[in-house]
């Protein structure tokens, strides 16, 4: 049935085919976990620019909505790679599980659209965390990067984290709950919060960008792998990041271009019109100690401290760009 | 079929759900995009069955749906009829299978996956372990309410164990398990779109959630139409199939009444 | 000669609190080959427990029960055993001809069962009733098809429990007759369980009385009428009116107390 939906993608989108992949060599397969976001559109560039099977790979992606069983799968040996936020995966590392970043993924823009934005009712002067305290906002996930950048917001303007309550409210729910007032406020992702403005445009308004208010252009998600597996065939995952880091110039070759739209569509199938109004992330493909670091640090303002290795000892070669 | 051509009031109040659907959806009461109109929806529905995509997905989710109803029946009567008609066999297993059956099955998915990956082998899994309760439940009852007489016909006849139970306990107790049955089958369709929807790329589940995300309610409601029609189709042919299976149970039945 | 021999047979069953309850005290009596025999009791006595001690259904706890000089120890090939409820040791499941080829279908094969079975069906008065379901058919005519199923196991010994009870009066009357007509014709050796006085002196060569609980053997009455039988004649015979005023008097006092 993955064949299928990816087919079914494939008919909608409009772009060049993709380059012939090496004759008579048989590719490694390699099954990658995602998640329906933006932030995967250099992984979907690649497979569809041909670009890893020039390296002698078959990228098997499985688009997990929730992304519940990334981590876990990765364990499992379900998965050799796993797109994932970065808490996550730092808090899998303070447990013991030797998770390694192999390239990066997504992080925030430097300036306004940025990926992370936080939504309240118009008319209810909600315009800070001072304002949240006694209220309660929505995440799709506690104890994660959408949170913890929410948090750091709510901190940063004023308001006491601990006094506020989170709500765990899936992203395609948030913005009715919100409007219907279940909610005080919402921490959205893209493309959640510029469709939330457009669908509840008249009820809703944008009162932050987190991320940019608090730590500008800081990371959201890498890709992970595990320690393991790198060590007895860390050439199969440096073919992986060249394939993928071809895809990442890709996209941002294309910022604002139809074709890479054409795409997005492709594997999340988000109408393309909801997309021209959506923010894409910043496509890094390195993964820096200081980024890491920068999130041990403000998970320790938020409960989830603790013992962690150093950063640089995280990040596997190919991701030290 | 002949229920539906009759104007009953069961009919009727859902053709006034839908159009109040439809109603609520043009006039939006509900205030939210994610409140499609039926038409809308129907039209969505369509264009993906029509394209294909639709039909497809729901074959996948069928053939996981059947492979573990069958599979998780059988071993429902099988264990039934061992721990029914061999004490020993439920002094030992017993309270494995009781602790085991209240634990809801969409809650283990995700450790579930560390073992049985995401695909086929865990879906048909999960859905063998949710059908073979009910089934294994009633297969027991059955097992009891069969007729000393005819068990004690079967040995003055000189008939052995394993012919009995093949011949007399089985059929006997088969209106049972076709109870078990049509309750799992209930179950089985629900929980294999609930594990698609967990894990993986397979299937409607998949699909429902992918619609959700993507923000496109018309695709999402198709879908749950879809199911609920589904749903109400694989109760009813089972129906008509159990009505042939056990005819003599249900002149039997008549009779009595 | 005796063909089934009953020797000081005991049977207690456990009772929940106290020691086992003791039903039966060591009865012994036997039945001759090619005889008749009756066994007569107040109702609760025992009477099926004892056929079904003879038939090898149940252990007794001490004593024995032989046939043909062998010791039974589980259902003999010789013996068969015909229930009292035909609704129950019929299989609902299966026509009347496959009812009746199930006594014999595991030893001979399907086919050869199923062209016995036309057979015997056909010697009960039921030529044609193949392709009927039991339930389809009257009381009597089930326990027609229970009494061809018997006699498909081609056995020497019938054993009978209650067999005309759940059958009106008239249609008893021609069950009786049909039973005698086979009995003469097969030479089978017969022990028929009864609380009906007259079914008794107008079947059996000889009657065994028991008592109440526990049962023993009270005594074995001669019967002397001539055979053939006739349904009205016999029971017109002095002797036939003194031993039914005898026998109904002992079974009345021993009910009373």
């Amino acid at each position: 049935m993955t064949q299928i939906t990816r087919r079914a993608g494939l008919a909608l989108t409009a772009l060049p085919l993709a380059a012939p992949p090496l004759v008579g060599q048989t590719l490694t397969r390699l099954r990658v976990s995602v998640i329906p976001v933006t932030d995967v559109a250099p992984l979907h560039a690649a497979m569809r620019l041909g670009h890893f099977a020039a390296e002698g790979l078959e990228i098997d992606t499985s688009t997990t909505a929730g992304g519940a069983t990334g981590l876990p799968g990765l364990v499992a040996g379900q998965f050799r790679v796993v797109f994932s936020n970065t808490v996550s995966i730092l808090l899998g590392i303070r447990e013991g599980l030797d998770f390694r970043f192999v390239a990066g993924a997504a992080a925030g823009n430097p300036a306004p659209p940025d990926i992370f934005a936080i939504l309240t009712r118009k008319g209810s002067n909600i315009r800070s965390g001072r304002d949240l305290e006694g209220k309660r906002i929505a995440s799709n996930t506690r104890n994660n990067i959408v949170w913890l950048r929410g948090m750091a917001w709510v901190e940063k303007t004023g308001g006491d984290w601990r006094k506020v309550t989170t709500v765990e409210v899936p992203f395609p729910q948030m913005a009715d709950a919100l409007a219907a007032g279940q909610i005080d406020a919402g921490i959205f992702s893209e493309p959640f919060a510029s469709g939330a403005l457009v669908s509840h445009g008249e009820r809703l308004e944008r009162v932050a960008w987190p991320i940019i208010e608090t730590a500008p252009g800081a990371t959201v998600a890498q890709y992970v792998t595990m320690k393991d597996d790198l060590e007895r065939n860390g050439e199969v995952f440096e073919r992986f990041a060249r394939g993928l880091f071809k895809g990442v110039d890709w996209v941002n070759e294309r910022r604002h271009d139809p074709a890479l739209l054409d795409l997005i569509t492709a594997f999340s199938r988000v109408p393309v019109e909801r997309l021209r109004q959506t923010a894409l992330p910043t496509y890094p493909k390195a993964v820096t100690p200081a980024e890491v670091q920068e999130v041990i640090t403000t998970m320790a303002r938020f409960g989830m401290g603790g013992r962690f290795p150093a950063p640089a000892s995280l990040i596997f070669r190919t991701a030290n760009g | 079929m002949r229920a539906l051509a009759r104007p009953s009031s069961g009919f009727l109040l859902i053709l006034a759900l839908l159009l109040l659907w439809e109603v609520s959806a043009r006039f939006d009461w509900m205030n939210s995009p994610n409140w499609p109109p039926l038409s809308v929806v129907l039209a969505a529905l369509a264009r993906d069955s029509l394209g294909g995509e639709l039909p497809l997905l729901l074959g996948g989710t069928l053939w996981r749906m059947f492979a573990g109803l069958l599979a998780g029946g059988a071993a429902g009567v099988i264990v039934g009829l061992l721990f029914a008609s061999l004490p020993v066999t439920r002094r030992l297993f017993g309270l494995t299978v009781e602790l085991i059956r209240p634990i809801p099955i969409p809650a283990i998915i995700p450790p579930l996956v560390l073992f049985l990956g995401l695909d086929n082998t865990m879906k048909v899994t999960v859905v063998g372990l949710t059908a073979f309760f009910p089934v294994l439940t009633n297969t027991m009852q059955g097992v009891r309410a069969v007729e000393a007489d005819a068990l004690a016909m079967g040995r003055t006849f000189g008939i052995g164990f394993w012919r009995r139970s093949l011949h007399i306990v089985l059929p006997a107790c088969l209106p049972y398990v076709f109870a078990g049955f049509r309750v799992a089958l209930a179950l089985a369709l629900v929980v294999t779109v609930v594990a698609e929807m967990i894990a993986g790329e397979q299937g409607v589940g998949h699909y429902l959630v992918l619609m959700q995300f993507a923000g496109r309610a018309p695709e999402m409601y198709a879908t749950v139409i879809l199911l609920a029609v589904l749903g109400y189709g694989l109760n009813r042919g089972f129906l008509a199939f159990e009505r042939r299976a056990l005819h003599w149970y249900f002149a039997l039945g008549a009779q009595r009444n | 000669m005796d063909f089934l021999e009953l020797e000081g047979i005991t049977k207690e069953f456990p009772s929940r609190s106290g020691p086992p309850a003791r039903v039966m005290e060591r009865v012994s009596f036997s039945v001759r080959e090619g005889e008749f025999m009756a066994v007569l009791g107040p109702s609760g006595c025992g009477k099926s427990t004892l056929l079904q001690m003879a038939a090898g259904l149940l252990p007794p706890s001490s004593g024995e029960a032989r046939i043909g000089g062998r010791r039974v120890d589980g259902p003999p090939p010789e013996a068969v055993y015909v229930f009292q409820q035909y609704t129950r040791s019929l299989l609902p499941w299966r026509n009347v001809r496959d009812n009746v080829a199930f006594a014999v279908e595991h030893r001979i094969g399907r086919r050869r069962a199923r062209a016995a079975a036309e057979v015997q069906l056909a010697q009960v008065g039921l030529a044609g009733f193949g392709d009927h379901f039991p339930w389809q058919l009257s009381g009597g005519m089930q326990q027609r098809v229970a009494i061809a199923r018997a006699l498909a196991a081609e056995p020497a010994l019938l054993l009978m429990d209650e067999p005309f009870s759940a059958v009106d009066a008239l249609t008893r009357l021609d069950l009786q007759a049909l039973i005698l007509d086979i009995w003469t014709q097969r030479k089978l050796t017969v022990m028929l369980v009864t609380h009906d006085v007259e079914e008794a002196i107008y079947l059996a060569d000889r009657i065994a009385m028991l008592t109440r609980r526990p049962t023993t053997l009270a005594e074995i009455v001669e019967v002397g009428l001539p055979r053939p039988r006739d349904p009205i004649a016999t029971r017109e015979l002095p002797r036939f009116l003194e031993l039914r005023h005898d026998l109904l008097g002992k079974l009345l006092t021993r009910h009373a107390v």
